[in-house]
């Protein structure tokens, strides 16, 4: 872990007409596993798109590798070194599974674009690339398997894939068991701290338990504000989270 | 006519003639915009369905000897006839595309339009049909302040602005009203009131089918025509830019601003009305994407 | 899913050279057989039309099948390549061969405009500025003196390297437009394979998720938008060449951009060769219920059934309906063409089981499943 964070967010804020989804955050994110917890409408998934730059802020400041990217769309922020997964998959429905990881490795090749004759399937670099990153994530099915057809297990998979086909230096990841069924959750939860030695992990997540022994640092949000943040034990015992939380969570 | 020449007289006969244009326009945006902001449709094959309403009339004012009664007839029958067949539609041909991709849609929509001009023409021939005289009532003209107001401009107007007032009032007063403009709000929300969206859908449409055949009975002593509907869309979709897609009151003002700046076009651009208003709409989507009312785009 | 899947035998043979080549030669054929029916002006001049319009469908097909984006406003480049050649021949007397490239070009840079505009919104949006620029030029050049108002600019046939075309020998415009079609489709097949093209199908899957992986995709849009313009001019310089007359109501109005969709849906949208069937469906059908389907029809007949061989835009209409509501692949689907392309070769030389062959990457005739 170095001093210079890869993510600091400044002051940031995010209001959808009346209501403050992101109120003033601010934080650093180190080289680190960290996992982000709240109940509904914390504000979690908002701060991911705001990170992403999927969406704009309100007010606020998001530096990547000490580049202010504040006013930078998300195709920007993949080459900063930022990439990330989606709560509810998205991905390039009607192609295969390969060509939805190989487009995401096209995206960070030299490729001749203006060159009409080129094959995009005769990249061997690309395509070998590809391959690695499928089989890292474990992806066994089928891939010529459009996307639309994987079992969500897979879909799952493949959102994660993609997300990592940058090498990026920080990886959010949101939800990335949402829907799934027991055992496929234990299966993706193993990719995920795989994932978390070699690149710095951001995750969102419902249940405690799962992050707690994953993660470095958990961050805490309520209300659109960071409540707390720290190690895990830490944080977790800080009364106001547990209240924040629970209460949250039940009602 | 020279700029010169141009006297207070004229000026406000243009004027009048602009506010009833533009009722017509208000009367075709106004069901395109509720449709869209309902279910996200935009509906290319509206205009067919205006220009529908005015053959339908047509046909009501022959089987009832024409005359104004044969005229009050057919601005009752033929918007409920519309109505019918426009719901008829989102039953059959809409419904099943609300899942799949807007492109989908916007073709299916598209080859609508067509298909109901062609057998418009079908049925009643290609060429522009015979058009019974005028009700004699409708001859004669208002005159205010020294400028005279044709009967059927005033008649336009008044009976747009009693659509418009009807259908706000409907929308604001009724239960129905209620569940359309959440759904319009939001419809995953209305689903979870426990509020039938469906019948909300099919309802909405024949609403927006019902208001743009009044204004295609309306047409008749201008200019109807099978074509109308394809001439009629591209101004109506203009107006619901401008004022914001999806704004009911946005639709009602740039109606009628955009009615006024086409006669006005008309009578002094060099150029033609459509290429004015057109530059309109490219100056709005530039400088004020959202229209005139409506809400900046909510990013979700 | 919605699109075939199935492999079937009639695919798997289209899918070799073989067959294309076969059916080039007898496409190139064909005027020896409509002379010798007898037929030979007015079925080679169907033919023409069809290649002409194959090319205007392939152009917009790129934009409506491979990127995903519906334009209601594609005529206008089609009008834009046969108003600019015919006035650079008739008004500053530039020899075809020089304004047919010119005109290209120009059109488009032209399209390079109209996407900046067009491309600042998405879908309905987008449809509706693309048909609005369209609806402008149309009424603009309805009533400008200097391009003929409605009835447009009349032009001589051109003249290259000392041959002259002849309307009514149509023999030299059938080898040229066929050669144009030969070519557009090459080039279209080669520019969906590339990088570039792999990229579009993205856009047209998932913009969003497109963006996200770091594809600038407004550019991307761009590029397409424009050159698919610039196809669309090649359809129009050709329009200019054998129609001799470029008028606003043929090349400017909606309908032709109408005419193109159904011909893209109809036969396959997203395929290489749905637009190429599509264009020889409905022009066929066009000339087959309004020149034909009047033979058949006796003289006072009810106006009802009189009026059937001249509204077969109806039939059409409902044709496409139908194909978006139930067979989205379009004939080209049912014969077994799908618009994904397959990546079993990669997978298997991937795996190592195949010799790594660098240059193995398939270039037959046809869609691959």
């Amino acid at each position: 872990m170095t001093d210079d964070p890869i993510v600091r967010c400044t002051d940031l804020r995010k209001d959808f007409a009346a209501v403050t989804a992101v109120d003033d955050l601010t934080i650093d994110i180190h080289d680190e596993f960290t996992s982000v917890i709240g109940p509904n409408g914390a504000g979690k998934t908002t701060t991911f798109n705001l990170l992403a730059g999927t969406l704009s802020p309100t007010a606020g400041r998001i530096e990547l590798n000490g580049t202010d990217v504040t006013a930078r769309g998300p195709e920007s922020r993949v080459h900063h070194g930022l990439s990330r997964t989606y709560q509810i998959t998205n991905l390039f429905d009607e192609l295969p599974a390969f060509e939805n990881v190989r487009l995401a490795v096209q995206a960070v090749s030299d490729v001749p674009y203006a060159n009409v004759f080129a094959d995009a399937l005769s990249d061997q670099e690309i395509n070998r690339r590809t391959t690695e990153i499928l089989d890292l994530v474990g992806f066994e099915e089928d891939r010529t398997t459009a996307a639309e057809n994987l079992s969500q297990g897979y879909k799952r998979l493949l959102e994660i894939a993609i997300a990592l086909a940058p090498e990026p230096d920080i990886l959010l990841l949101d939800e990335p068991t949402a829907g799934l069924a027991v055992d496929k959750k234990e299966l993706v939860f193993d990719v995920v701290g795989d994932l978390a030695n070699e690149y710095a992990v951001v995750l969102i997540e419902h249940k405690l338990d799962v992050v707690r022994d994953m993660s470095d640092r958990l961050v805490v949000m309520h209300n659109g504000q960071v409540l707390d943040s720290g190690p895990p034990e830490e944080t977790l015992s800080n009364p106001a989270v547990q209240e924040a939380y629970l209460r949250g969570v039940t009602s | 006519m020279t700029p010169l020449s141009v006297g207070l007289g004229d000026l406000a006969t243009t004027f009048v003639n602009g506010v009833s244009y533009g009722m017509i326009l208000v009367l075709v945006a106004l069901g395109l915009s509720l449709v869209f902001g309902l279910m996200g449709v935009l509906n290319f094959a509206h205009g067919a369905l205006f220009m529908l309403g005015g053959y339908i009339g047509l046909a009501v004012m022959e089987l009832t000897g024409g005359g104004i009664t044969g005229f009050v007839l057919a601005l009752i029958i033929a918007p409920l006839v519309v109505a019918a067949i426009g719901a008829g539609l989102e039953r059959t041909v809409y419904k099943p595309l609300y899942d799949t991709e807007p492109i989908y849609q916007l073709l299916l929509t598209f080859g609508l339009a067509v298909v109901i001009e062609e057998a418009v023409k079908y049925i009643w021939g290609a060429a522009p049909p015979g058009v019974p005289p005028r009700p004699a009532v409708f001859d004669g003209a208002v005159v205010f302040m020294g400028i005279s107001l044709p009967y059927y401009r005033v008649f336009t107007i008044l009976l747009g602005a009693a659509v418009v007032a009807g259908t706000a009032l409907f929308l604001s007063r009724t239960r129905f009203g209620l569940i359309v403009r959440a759904g319009v709000y939001n419809t995953d929300r209305t689903a979870t009131l426990g509020l039938n969206v469906e019948r909300a859908f099919t309802a909405v449409f024949g609403l927006g089918a019902f208001i743009a055949a009044l204004g295609g009975v309306v047409y008749i002593y201008r200019a109807i025509e099978p074509s109308v509907g394809a001439s009629i869309i591209l101004p109506a979709f203009i107006v619901v830019i401008v004022g914001g897609l999806g704004s009911f009151w946005g639709s009602v003002i740039a109606g009628l601003l955009i009615g006024i700046i086409w006669q006005f076009a008309a009578v002094y651009a060099p150029v033609p009305a459509g290429t004015v208003i057109f530059l309109v709409m490219i100056a709005v989507l530039l400088l004020r994407p959202q229209g005139i009312l409506g809400e900046a785009e909510v990013e979700v | 899913m919605s699109y075939f899947e199935r492999s079937n035998e009639l695919f798997e043979s289209v899918k070799t050279p073989y067959i294309g080549a076969t059916l080039l030669a007898l496409v190139a054929a064909f005027p020896l057989v409509a002379n010798a029916i007898g037929g030979l002006p007015f079925l080679t001049s169907i033919a023409i039309e069809m290649m002409i319009f194959a090319v205007f469908a392939m152009s917009f097909n790129l934009l409506v099948g491979y990127t995903g984006y519906v334009s209601f406003g594609h005529t206008v480049f089609l009008g834009s390549g046969a108003y600019m050649t015919a006035i650079l021949m008739k008004k500053f007397s530039v020899p075809f061969i020089a304004a047919a490239p010119a005109a290209v070009v120009g059109t488009g840079l032209f399209a390079l405009v109209v996407g900046g505009i067009a491309f600042r919104r998405s879908g309905v949006y987008f449809a509706m500025i693309t048909l609005g620029v369209a609806q402008v030029f149309y009424t603009l050049f309805q009533s400008w003196n200097y391009v003929g108002g409605d009835t447009g600019i009349i032009i001589d046939p051109p003249v290259v390297f000392g041959y002259e075309f002849n309307p009514f020998e149509p023999m030299g415009y059938y080898y040229l437009a066929l050669a144009t079609v030969v070519v557009t489709y090459l080039f279209t097949r080669y520019l969906v394979r590339s990088p570039f093209g792999h990229v579009l199908q993205a856009i047209r899957e998932n913009e969003e998720r497109a963006r996200a992986v770091g594809y600038s995709v407004r550019t991307f849009k761009l590029a397409a938008f424009s050159v698919s313009g610039g196809l669309a001019a090649v359809a129009g310089v050709l329009y200019a060449a054998y129609f001799t007359q470029v008028a606003p109501g043929s090349t400017l109005y909606w309908t032709t951009t109408g005419d193109g969709l159904f011909m893209i849906l109809i036969g396959g949208m997203g395929t290489l060769v749905g637009p190429i069937i599509g264009s020889v469906f409905v022009i066929g059908t066009q000339y087959a219920l309004s020149t034909y389907l009047v033979d058949f029809i006796p003289e006072g007949a009810p106006t009802l059934i009189a009026r059937l061989p001249e509204r077969w835009p109806l039939l059409l209409g409902l044709l496409f309906m139908l194909t978006v509501l139930r067979f989205r692949s379009g004939i080209a689907g049912g014969l077994g063409f799908s618009r994904v392309r397959s990546i079993d070769d990669v997978l298997a030389r991937v795996s190592g089981s195949a010799e790594p062959d660098e240059a193995a990457v398939k270039s037959d005739g046809g869609d691959e499943k």
